[in-house]
């Protein structure tokens, strides 16, 4: 065995699917996010953690180059995305170029975004033809597939106002996954639901997480970001203050800004668990 | 009693009836025709209008500027005898058609960039997040979005163009108007035929609300 060719299996395998270096975004004069720099590996579930305003939305959006940013570059698979050239060269793509960019990077909404206009398997199926030219009946079959594998095999035929918004948010994931991306982005996605409807989609993304699919995960479930995630990233103030296993980042925060928002969290759950006591026992 | 001959209501309009079905024809076209044109100019310019970039978006609402601020009947002489001045004469009907298209472009173009620009972000921002490339998420989910939004609206506009289709009759061309205004003439039947245009125009208008209402229920499930 050579020892170059050892070291380029080692290299391959450690090739980052994503890596965003050095980025910097502004809204006018108001910094969104300075200097973000973070990896992810394939197969492995970033958690992005931070209170509102932070930039964590704004980090997945330009991800998925639904924002623009100044300077700093994201790297699929080592492959720059979104823009050419750098300094007074630097250009963004064209419209082709960006959609087939996007084609491979699966996104999930907060507010589901699902076409109105079409059923829950046609919805799944658009991106299917369009995008991946798929005939209509492999199409239809895998959309099929994915909607059962959601739990919505009897929801097909339905509309998005005819569907709670647990199964739209689920219809959305399964939309976002059929066209088979190299990572999927999942922006708060439970944070519109109703409290009963949070565990069905938290469930599918589990299970995809179970099944090898990477993932960039914003998300305000605590207890589900320590349960699936395999590293945590936290940002405050438009940057990342702390990236580490979740053991790490909630049981030993280095920073003061990660204490209190841990600490917050914990607050709110202590409080939820003593509210809900005698509001229980008055109703039994 | 009542006789079947000349100077009486129903056997005048028998024998009117040839004239009266080439006016209804040429009513028709020229409404339709001119519903056509501004349906087709008033989507792409307002496409323009809204995702084009700035000189596209400039001359738009000059168009649309220009268009609705003058009085049809001026831009159908305009159209009638100007061009025929600077280029060559055209038919009075095709004018007519030509002109009551682009005031009802300019109306339509309107009513699409208003669709277009309250379609909620998040449906478009989805359309790209799978991939779709700009005239994909136009054709699969802005357009029918925004057509469903701006249906009424386009109904009112057509039946408008239909009472507008009236103005040809400045221009000779054989419309209901001019053809019945021939009719009283020559018979003296004035409340009978005008009556008669009436029920003529209220049914084909009555045609164009039914067809907009039956659409806009096709699309019933588009609810955002």
């Amino acid at each position: 065995m050579s020892y170059i060719e050892g070291s380029c299996k080692v290299s391959e395998a450690h090739q980052p699917i994503l890596t965003v270096k050095h980025l910097t975004k502004s809204f006018g004069p108001k910094a969104v996010l300075r200097d973000v720099s973070l990896e992810l590996n394939a197969g492995e579930v970033l958690a992005v953690i931070g209170s509102s305003g932070s930039g964590k939305s704004t980090l997945l959006r330009c991800v998925n180059a639904l924002e623009e940013y100044e300077t700093g570059e994201i790297r699929l698979r080592g492959e720059r995305l979104s823009y050419r050239g750098d300094g007074s060269k630097r250009r963004r793509l064209g419209d082709r170029q960006l959609a087939a960019e996007r084609a491979r990077i699966g996104m999930v909404f907060q507010s589901y975004n699902l076409f109105p206009h079409l059923t829950a398997q046609e919805n799944v199926m658009l991106g299917l033809r369009r995008v991946r030219g798929m005939s209509r009946s492999r199409a239809v079959e895998v959309a099929r597939q994915w909607l059962d594998r959601v739990g919505l095999g009897d929801r097909r035929t339905h509309y998005a106002h005819q569907l709670s918004g647990g199964q739209q948010q689920r219809v959305a994931i399964a939309r976002a996954v059929a066209l088979e991306p190299e990572l999927i982005l999942l922006d708060e996605v439970t944070s519109a639901l109703d409290p009963e409807l949070v565990g069905e989609v938290l469930g599918v993304i589990r299970d995809l997480a179970r099944n090898g699919m990477t993932m960039m995960v914003v998300s305000h479930e605590m207890s589900f970001v320590r349960d699936v995630a395999d590293r945590v990233a936290f940002m405050h103030g438009s940057r990342v203050l702390e990236v580490g296993s979740p053991a790490k980042i909630f049981d030993r925060p280095a920073t003061a800004q990660l204490k209190t928002f841990v600490g917050r969290f914990r607050g709110i759950s202590a409080k939820l668990s003593n509210e809900d006591a005698p509001a229980m026992d008055g109703a039994a | 009693m009542i006789q079947f001959s000349q100077g009486n209501f129903l056997f005048e309009l028998w024998m009117s009836r040839a004239a009266l079905l080439d006016a209804l024809s040429v009513t028709c076209s020229v409404a339709l025709g001119g519903i056509a044109i501004g349906l087709v100019v008033g989507l792409f310019a307002a496409l323009a209008a809204v995702f084009g970039p700035a000189w596209l978006r400039w001359s738009v609402g000059i168009f649309v500027y220009a268009a609705r601020g003058v009085p049809a009947l001026v831009t159908i002489f305009f159209v009638y005898y100007g061009v025929g001045v600077i280029w060559r004469a055209l038919p009075a009907q095709s004018a007519g058609t030509l002109a009551l298209g682009l005031y009802a472009a300019a109306q339509m173009t309107e009513i699409f960039r208003g669709a277009l620009q309250s379609l909620p972000r998040g449906q478009i921002e989805a359309a790209k997040a799978i991939g779709l490339t700009f005239w994909l998420r136009i054709v699969d989910v802005v357009a029918p979005l925004s057509v469903r939004r701006a249906l009424p609206s386009l109904v009112n506009t057509a039946v408008d163009l239909v009472k507008a289709s009236t103005l040809v009759s400045a221009l000779g061309a054989g419309d209901l108007l001019l053809t019945g205004q021939q009719i009283a003439a020559r018979t003296f039947l004035i409340p009978e035929v005008y009556l008669t245009l009436w029920i003529f125009y209220l049914s084909i208008n009555t045609t164009l609300t039914v067809l907009g209402r039956w659409l806009e229920d096709r699309f019933r499930n588009v609810i955002y």
